[in-house]
């Protein structure tokens, strides 16, 4: 039987887990929505959830009552998110490389990468953290300090990928964007 | 191409934008959650683990299962092993000539059945090949406290053998000592619970 002190931490851990989801579940479900495949992504959410209320005490800037920033405790928490995806990868990787050898197939591709295919050529040219850096400022809108609590790396480093990695997008759309007006233009031309 | 013209291609691209995924019903979740995990310590961790969510270390930490359905009232109420118990001691099946292919198909409830030891454990250290196991929760066989498992696997496919990481969480079958050739990605996710589970009845 649990005493009364017990009792009354436990009731204060629930409630400091409650405020803390209350904030950052959506941003959190959002983040994996925008990274996981469909099907997985309930699960992946479920883990990061489970993770955060066993590591309520690591959570960085939650003090007791409501969450009054959620941008305080964003990062750490889409850190936790990255990590519970990276460990899905992981399992679904050694799956479908088994599948592969059997099968000898290679992966479809992924649904909704269709509309503005260049976009999505282009940032996979990105190496995988740079990419991750870019979509964590395009998408979930951080700061690159943010970013550097998200992805561990320092604040400058993530200045440099990012700076380095908008410049290599920029330059591969607009080519692109030369290239179709150098197509459309062409048309013209072979009237004369 | 400027940066507001880029941040606006790639908000158009945004998969939460066009989703219909549901929202997360969030009371129903955070239920789950908190009644799900019986073994919190309610006092501040004073572990040596680095505070930031190292990629490997942050998904470590998830335990136990939030699925629907599942009874963890039998854990709840379940004493802490006697610390005097014998390490149950695992290794791998080597690969009998049959072929790894034969023995890869997803695992599935009719398979988990015919193993007579299966338990969730979490990595407490890694020496080569040697894996020490903490169970935390038995599905069928023993009641030892841990487990000594040789993840020595001679001439197979890399791809068919687990990685151990210290501080994850996996869910490991065997019989008579051994764990099958074929058991990667025991890695312990909502699903594979929710596979155990009704593999064993609980």
């Amino acid at each position: 039987m649990e005493s009364m002190l017990e009792q009354e931490l436990a009731r204060a851990r629930e409630a400091r887990f409650d405020a803390l989801a209350r904030a950052v579940a959506k941003p959190l479900h959002r983040y994996l929505l925008r990274r996981a495949d469909a099907d997985a992504v309930d699960d992946i959410f479920a883990e990061t959830m489970l993770v955060l209320w066993r590591r309520l005490e690591d959570v960085p800037g939650l003090g007791k009552g409501p969450v009054t920033d959620p941008d305080s405790v964003l990062p750490w928490c889409y850190g936790v998110a990255r990590g519970c995806l990276s460990n899905a990868r992981r399992a679904d990787g050694r799956r479908l490389r088994l599948v592969e050898r059997l099968t000898r197939t290679a992966p479809p591709p992924k649904p909704g990468e269709t509309d503005h295919p260049e976009l999505h050529a282009a940032l996979g040219t990105l190496g995988a953290l740079d990419r991750e850096v870019t979509l964590l400022w395009a998408w979930e809108g951080l700061t690159p300090r943010e970013i550097a609590e998200v992805t561990a790396l320092t604040p400058n480093a993530v200045s440099i990928r990012l700076h380095r990695a908008k410049k290599k997008l920029a330059a591969l759309l607009d080519r692109k964007n030369d290239d179709k007006a150098g197509h459309e233009m062409g048309e013209g031309r072979s009237n004369r | 191409m400027n940066d507001e013209e880029l941040l606006a291609r790639m908000r158009a691209i945004d998969p939460a934008r066009t989703s219909d995924a549901p929202q997360p019903d969030i009371n129903r979740l955070l239920e789950a959650t908190m009644t799900a995990d019986t073994t919190v310590r309610t006092s501040p961790r004073t572990s040596d683990r680095p505070r930031r969510p190292l990629l490997l270390a942050a998904a470590a930490a998830a335990v136990l299962t939030v699925g629907a359905g599942i009874t963890w009232g039998v854990t709840a109420t379940r004493d802490t092993p006697p610390a005097a118990a014998a390490p149950l001691v695992l290794s791998l099946q080597q690969d009998t000539g049959g072929g790894p292919a034969t023995a890869c198909a997803e695992l599935d409830v009719t398979t988990l059945r015919q193993y007579t030891t299966a338990f969730e454990g979490t990595a407490t250290s890694i020496d080569g090949d040697q894996i020490t196991l903490r169970v935390d929760h038995w599905y069928r066989g023993e009641d030892a406290s841990t487990v000594q498992l040789d993840n020595t696997h001679e001439g197979q496919l890399e791809s068919f053998g687990q990685e151990f990481t210290v501080g994850q969480t996996y869910l490991v079958y065997a019989k008579d000592g051994k764990v099958p050739v074929c058991y990667g990605d025991a890695e312990a996710t909502p699903k594979l619970r929710s596979l155990y589970d009704r593999a064993y009845g609980q």
